[in-house]
């Protein structure tokens, strides 16, 4: 029974993406402006160049960002959960770094779109093997999943380090560093089916059992004296949470921050209940995502890295937090 | 509702075992605490019985069933788990985190629905929780977050409460004011198992006790004929006096010598 | 008797005065303004600045070599098919990463180029250790030219001559082009657009390739960009609306990609058809190696092929004979032809 102001408040969370979408489709480098783009949507000439831009350029991309965004947000939200810890991240188990690694050794290698997509993809499923492999030997707690996590982070770095040493100044290595700094430019329709496909699969599973995530939150022996099996359902979250870094990263290179802050801004706004937050913390990653590429690609005439842009918006909004969250609790202990 | 342990042990070493041969239990109605000093095996008797250890020899049973034969989901719906005192992480509602004790009867990818609900109401109500339903778990004093833990069991639907020392970080009337529930709910047909540092609570709240020293059972019986300065000497290593009131108040006092003031 | 071991002595002695005398050490100044003694002659040079190296060989001193870092080619797959004929001993030469300072001095290196924007400290240790080391940098077509007097000053005669030559053929390839630009109606002047190594990134202003499209008398659509390399998205590329798109020769674009691709129907120089890609025997043109004045040529007749202000293909015939000897086969003289 959820009081009517809740209720209003969560309409405007989940009506704000679609509008945020539809919004983002009017901007761009292109083109008169907002009015034109909006007259050139329902033009019926075939050439006009406006129009295949927005359906071709700028559809695909926005939904990705969405996409991107809500996957980032939600894998956050649930590993912080798995964790009992808020200041957890999306990349603290080494996926990113594996699919970092995967994306520039493709870079290198080919640098064909599809080869970065799927090296990026690849190597990220190594890094989950690894993690799942040896944390499970190790009895699969949080503790032991973060350390295998950090370690393996930590190699992967190394390898990239590497390769960007080896790698030519001249025709690979700026493709690299842009790569590294995140960025939607590359998305069209034909690339996106992955991530689509991935992010249904792995939302929609964690979506399933989000109930069941809020007693993951509590100590291994209270979980298991309610009768939860915890470690599969422990493994399958950290599955799913890492395959939807590992297609995120894959499509879009490394985005830090909205994995970490925007479940505290969701939890802040709804509550630590994973039924509430996990759809909460999708649709305001999404949200968010899509302004800032739409920034990225319009504001100069050069692509802004998203990375960048997460990263000048998250750190300054990560520390406000902190401070709501330490004067909340009774001041720094 | 029985719940015992029959000549259990339990080791995390070989070399160090913790809990030897012991035997104990617990029926409906009854209040059982179990007594020792640090280190004694107490928290292990208690996760043996919660079926969160599994004993290396002897049995553990409930209603005559082996414990360990019970599907975790099973035991869920039977027996409780009111763990020690620990800070909240997240914020949760109370009603919310009374609420994760439909677990069991929850589906993995399901959410509580009106059955578990009313159960959530009930539980609340049975410890006079109904008015914070809505406040968060981390701004409860500690003696309403132990409350909240027990309603979560009677969410369970457990006949039988296990809770490791509830009473560590309370004041007084908080301690009392937790017993005065348990008292109530004992009376409504549930069962409780404390394991305690407070003798002097024993003598007052429990039908019966077991005192633990170095994993193997020392004493165990009835609260009035178990707790005695004997006793209470050879498991805590100190003099104690064993005393009753006019008004039939019980107390156990460390025999001290007087402060000089 | 007597007067034979004289005669040996007075031999012995004009032999040794004459070893005296060809002892000469040159004087020069580098790039970051060091001024570096070098002694005469350099017999094993070590060039770790890739864009220096190429000097090397067009002065005719390439097979003095001893380690060489090249512009484009990190490793011996990267070399173009007729590398070959440049350096045969690619294998033992050629070197990537960081100069080793102990690798440099056990090949026996008596002169070092080094990049100026990233090796000074190496440069301070193997000066130390008594290696005479130049820093090098080419920012602009003057520290071209400054550059290559240089090494020519410390390379010996035949260098010295090569390198007046290639400076003349600077200032003649550059005045011609000034020359023709004067005559160009303004507003005539093509928009060019430079892409790196992918369909969505460009030179920036700063870089050398902006400078050579202004030589040639064209204007870099993207040229209030900074830094180096800049990623921009299509949209971007059909507001520029460049007439002229030129690929560099290195990298994963191919002229195909652009002109069969959808995304691009509506760019003018996809429509008139002028998508170039520069061709490359050794080093690649748009960077400042002694190849970059036929980098100017190529440009200007892609810029205005009615023109003919150059001959480009009789000019790369020239310069590869004069500067690197070597014959270009007939296909790769018609590389340079634009389409």
């Amino acid at each position: 029974m959820t009081p009517p102001r809740r209720r209003g408040l969560s309409i405007l969370l989940y009506a704000l993406p679609v509008a945020l979408v539809l919004g983002a489709l009017l901007f761009g480098r292109y083109g008169g402006g907002v009015g034109e783009a909006f007259r050139s949507l329902f033009s019926w000439r075939t050439d006009d160049v406006l129009r295949s831009l927005i359906v071709h350029v700028r559809l695909p991309r926005t939904l990705a960002a969405l996409v991107v965004g809500a996957d980032l947000a939600a894998a956050g939200a649930v590993l912080q959960g798995l964790f009992r810890n808020p200041l957890v991240d999306s990349r603290i188990l080494g996926v990113s770094s594996g699919a970092a690694f995967g994306a520039c050794l493709a870079i290198l290698v080919s640098g064909s779109a599809l080869a970065v997509q799927s090296g990026a993809f690849f190597f990220a499923l190594v890094a989950i093997a690894v993690v799942l492999a040896v944390g499970w030997r190790l009895g699969a707690t949080p503790l032991a999943l973060i350390l295998v996590g950090v370690a393996t982070s930590a190699l992967f770095d190394a390898l990239l380090g590497l390769i960007k040493y080896v790698a030519d100044p001249l025709s690979k290595l700026p493709a690299i560093t842009y790569w590294l700094l995140g960025g939607l430019s590359g998305t069209r329709w034909s690339n996106l089916a992955p991530l689509l496909i991935i992010s249904a699969l792995a939302l929609g599973f964690l979506m399933l059992v989000r109930w069941r995530l809020n007693v993951l939150t509590l100590s291994d022996d209270e979980a298991v004296s309610l009768g939860v099996h915890v470690r599969p359902l422990r493994v399958a979250v950290v599955v799913a949470a890492s395959l939807l870094v590992a297609t995120s990263v894959s499509q879009a290179g490394m985005i830090g921050w909205i994995g970490l802050v925007v479940p505290h801004v969701a939890r802040a706004w709804v509550g630590p209940n994973h039924v509430r937050l996990v759809p909460a913390s999708a649709a305001l990653g999404g949200a968010i995502l899509v302004v800032l590429d739409t920034i990225a690609r319009t504001v100069l005439p050069g692509e802004i890295p998203l990375g960048i842009l997460t990263g000048l918006l998250g750190v300054p909004a990560f520390l406000l937090l902190l401070v709501g969250y330490l004067r909340a609790r009774g001041g720094t202990q | 509702m029985r719940l015992e342990a029959d000549r259990a042990s339990f080791a995390y070493r070989k070399e160090a075992p913790c809990l030897h041969q012991v035997s104990f239990a617990v029926e409906t109605g009854e209040i059982a605490f179990i007594l020792g000093a640090n280190g004694s095996g107490k928290s292990t008797l208690l996760g043996l019985l919660a079926g969160l250890k599994h004993p290396a020899a002897g049995a553990v049973r409930l209603d005559g069933q082996l414990l360990d034969a019970l599907a975790p989901r099973e035991r869920a719906k039977r027996v409780g788990v009111v763990p020690q005192f620990h800070d909240p992480v997240f914020s949760f509602s109370v009603e919310e985190a009374v609420a994760l004790g439909r677990s069991p009867y929850v589906g993995l990818f399901s959410r509580p629905g009106r059955e578990d609900r009313l159960a959530v109401e009930r539980a609340l109500d049975a410890v006079g929780l109904t008015g914070l339903r809505r406040r968060p778990i981390t701004h409860l004093s500690g003696g309403e977050r132990q409350l909240v833990w027990i309603a979560r069991g009677l969410a369970q639907g457990a006949g039988c409460l296990l809770l490791d020392e509830p009473t560590a970080h309370l004041d007084p009337q908080h301690e009392h004011g937790l017993f005065a529930v348990v008292r109530r709910l004992v009376a409504g047909g549930a069962a409780f198992v404390i394991a305690s540092h407070h003798p002097e609570t024993a003598l007052v709240y429990a039908t019966h006790v077991a005192f633990l020293k170095d994993g193997a059972l020392l004493e165990s019986g009835s609260a009035d004929e178990t707790i005695t300065a004997d006793v209470l000497r050879r498991v805590y290593g100190m003099e104690f006096a064993v005393l009753a009131g006019q008004g039939g108040e019980r107390a156990v006092v460390p025999r001290v010598g007087a402060v000089a003031r | 008797m007597k007067s034979k071991s004289v005669s040996w002595v007075v031999v012995a002695l004009v032999v040794a005065l004459a070893a005296l005398a060809s002892a000469e050490t040159v004087t020069v100044v580098d790039s970051t303004g060091r001024t570096v003694d070098v002694p005469q002659p350099v017999e094993h040079i070590a060039s770790a600045y890739g864009i220096g190296t190429y000097y090397v060989y067009a002065l005719g001193a390439g097979d003095r070599l001893v380690a060489a870092w090249y512009v484009a080619v990190k490793s011996a797959s990267q070399a173009p098919a007729s590398f070959s004929a440049l350096e045969p001993r690619l294998n033992e030469v050629l070197c990537s990463g960081d100069p080793n300072v102990e690798d440099l001095v056990a090949r026996g290196t008596d002169l070092a180029l080094l990049d100026a924007s990233k090796y000074a400290a190496v440069a301070d240790q193997l000066q130390g250790i008594g290696v005479p080391t130049l820093l090098l940098a080419t920012e602009t077509a003057q520290g071209v030219v400054d550059m290559t007097l240089t090494l020519g000053a410390v390379l010996g005669e035949e260098a010295e001559v090569r390198a007046a030559n290639l400076v003349e053929g600077f200032y003649r390839v550059y005045g011609v082009a000034a020359v023709a630009a004067t005559n160009t109606p303004s507003g005539s002047r093509p928009r060019v657009l430079f892409l790196g190594s992918s369909l969505t990134q460009v030179a920036s202003g700063a870089m050398y390739q902006t400078q050579l499209i202004d030589a040639a008398d064209g204007v870099s659509v993207s040229a209030d960009l900074v830094g180096s390399w800049n990623t921009v998205n299509l949209e971007q590329i059909l507001v520029w609306s460049p007439d002229v798109i030129i690929i560099p020769p290195y990298g994963n674009v191919k002229v195909a990609d652009i002109v069969g691709s959808s995304d691009w129907q509506s760019v003018p120089a996809v429509q008139s058809g002028r998508v170039f890609k520069m061709p490359r025997v050794f080093g690649p043109m748009d960077t400042p190696l002694p190849e970059s004045l036929l980098g100017v040529m190529w440009l200007s007749s892609a810029f205005y092929p009615e023109s003919a202000i150059f001959d480009v293909r009789a000019e790369a015939v020239d310069f590869y004979q004069t500067y690197y000897d070597y014959v270009l086969s007939s296909a790769e003289a018609d590389a340079f032809l634009i389409p």
